[in-house]
């Protein structure tokens, strides 16, 4: 334990920012349904990088139990998102998001 | 706790009985699990007592006279929906009981929500209600509107997820805790680093704003509820709003009451921004289910000055009543609404024109339910709606000036559906098909307006 707060928590701090800007940037701009599923990922693991390193830094284990149910969450999340993309994908031979604009008006 | 394992347990159980050849008795299997665990709620709710509390899993859920009497309000409005699936679902064969049983899982995730004291339980009753939600919003497989409105759903909910979870992750690093209790009294302790905890709050409101469907964070709203199934739009618009702003209240009424001070701002300036928005767009839609899209983030504007007033005694109260006569009154819209548009394949104002002489008194429920969506006394929506602005008054009175005016903007959309009905000359050839579970869904939603305008007390001071 001692050993791993040599590093600074603020170090953590900027990686998982940085790693959850990312993937809110890929959400928001990238057009492949099946990026966009991993950038939600990405953010998804930002804040366990980030859940992992308070637990050690705050000598307490719920953050690392919070980690488990995200990453349980996530999986079934990801696996009914597949399963709507390839829904999607038979019905238009595509996984592109701005094609799918019919219920605007 | 007792109606959660219920619920559960008739969930699986109507998912196995979906094998069998004989799916007829699916509903009437559904409805019996939504009945007795709304019996048990309401024994439980009104036999403990106040204070009578229901402490599970090292204190993660607390099963308080609050958490009973809003599962109370949900598993109403599912057996509702319930009741209106034996017509919604007439046309799914194989998927009937996955549908069933995923509305009910769905509900688990709502009671879950309704009782959390630890932002684990509150992350993990959101995805219990949402991941089934996701799956109901796309299934009719080969519609393309269906589809698109599943994968906005999906995609929208997992990233909110994502923001939501940042949130907590911030609070818990400034706070050392996920207790919503000891997260209070650390705010209040001053033991935390102020800009953590603050980014973590907002983070964590963008995320619930986004599940509520508040503005700015709505834009995906009206597009999903017009592109899911009628009687999942039905669930997405009562259940899931309500269980959104339970929790909502809950969490920042307990956990976050020390840093009102600082969040207030953003939530004032949402309600406002919410209110009006939602009510000038409303203005502006020609199709039935697109305006109570824009109508129910407009009631999302007034259900935020509960969390606003939190601190006022009477609050929860109030936001319990509204809940739960807007979700009736909007379960019977859709009823009324899915008899005329799903037959004709017409969802627009028009189709309901001279509907009062086809079906006068399915003309009539929807007329009462606009009449109460809109406020006007002395249906129940008006008490609901009395009961938040004065909760609301003392602290925020331009809000309360504000809301008042929308409301008197809303009744101009809700009175469109009221004329196309009662006052429009031109008629059309449309036939209105109904069934025998519509009807008595119907009565029952009527009786219950009929109660909460004749003792809107009684639920109103139920907690």
């Amino acid at each position: 334990m001692e050993e791993l707060r040599t590093i600074p928590i603020e170090y953590y701090l900027y990686l998982s920012t940085v790693l959850f800007c990312i993937g809110v940037l890929g959400v928001l701009m990238r057009r492949n349904a099946i990026v966009v599923l991993m950038c939600v990922e990405l953010m998804l693991n930002a804040v366990n990088l980030l859940l992992a390193a308070f637990s050690t830094y705050l000598s307490d284990a719920q953050g690392q139990i919070m980690v488990f149910f995200i990453m349980v969450v996530a999986a079934a999340e990801a696996a009914v998102g597949l399963g709507i993309l390839v829904m999607i994908y038979r019905n238009t031979k595509s996984t592109d998001i701005s094609l799918l604009d019919k219920l605007r008006n | 706790m007792t109606a959660l394992l219920i619920i559960f347990a008739t969930a699986i159980f109507v998912l196995f009985a979906g094998l069998t050849k004989n799916r007829s008795w699916l509903q009437p299997l559904a409805l019996t699990g939504c009945g007795l665990a709304l019996g048990v709620t309401l024994f439980e709710l009104l036999g403990a007592g106040p204070g009578g509390w229901n402490h599970m899993y090292a204190d993660m859920f607390e099963f308080t006279d609050y958490a009973l009497a809003f599962s109370a309000v949900a598993l109403v409005s599912a057996l509702l929906i319930i009741g209106l699936s034996g017509y919604g679902f007439r046309s799914l064969h194989d998927t009937l009981g996955d549908n069933y049983g995923l509305i009910l899982f769905s509900l688990c995730g709502a009671l879950c929500m309704f009782s959390f004291t630890n932002l684990t339980m509150l992350f993990l009753g959101i995805e219990i209600l949402s991941i089934p939600l996701y799956v109901l919003a796309g299934s009719r497989r080969n519609d393309l509107s269906g589809n698109e409105a599943a994968l906005k759903y999906f995609l929208m909910g997992a990233f909110t997820t994502g923001i939501l979870l940042f949130g907590m992750a911030l609070v818990y690093g400034a706070t050392a805790s996920f207790d919503i209790h000891s997260i209070a009294s650390a705010i209040s302790d001053g033991r935390h680093s102020a800009g953590m905890l603050h980014t973590g709050i907002i983070l964590i409101l963008i995320g619930l704003g986004f599940k509520v469907s508040a503005v700015p964070f709505h834009f995906w709203a009206p597009d999903v509820y017009t592109g899911s199934p009628n009687l999942i739009t039905a669930f997405m618009a009562t259940v899931v709003k309500t269980a959104g702003f339970a929790a909502f209240y809950r969490l920042f009424s307990v956990g976050f009451a020390p840093a009102i001070d600082f969040w207030s701002i953003p939530v004032a300036g949402m309600a406002a921004l919410t209110m009006t928005v939602a009510n000038l767009t409303a203005i502006f839609q020609t199709d039935f289910k697109r305006m109570i899209a824009y109508s129910s983030i407009s009631h999302a504007g007034y259900l935020l000055l509960a969390i606003l007033a939190c601190d006022v005694p009477g609050s929860e109260g109030a936001l319990l009543f509204y809940s739960l006569t807007y979700s009736v009154a909007t379960i019977l819209a859709f009823g009324a609404y899915m008899t005329i548009a799903e037959p004709n394949d017409d969802g627009s104002f028009e189709a309901f024109n001279g509907m009062s002489k086809k079906q006068p008194l399915l003309a009539a429920v929807l007329a009462i339910s606009m009449l109460s969506l809109a406020g006007i006394p002395p249906t129940a929506g008006f008490f609901g709606k009395y009961f938040l602005f004065t909760a609301a008054f003392a602290k925020y009175p331009w809000l309360i000036v504000l809301a008042v005016i929308n409301s008197a903007v809303s009744i101009y959309y809700y009175f469109k559906i009221i004329i196309a009905m009662y006052f429009t000359r031109e008629e059309n050839d449309y036939a209105v098909v109904t069934s025998p579970g519509i009807r008595w869904v119907v009565v029952l939603g009527l009786l219950l307006i009929a109660f909460l305008t004749i003792v809107p007390g009684s639920v109103y001071a139920l907690i």
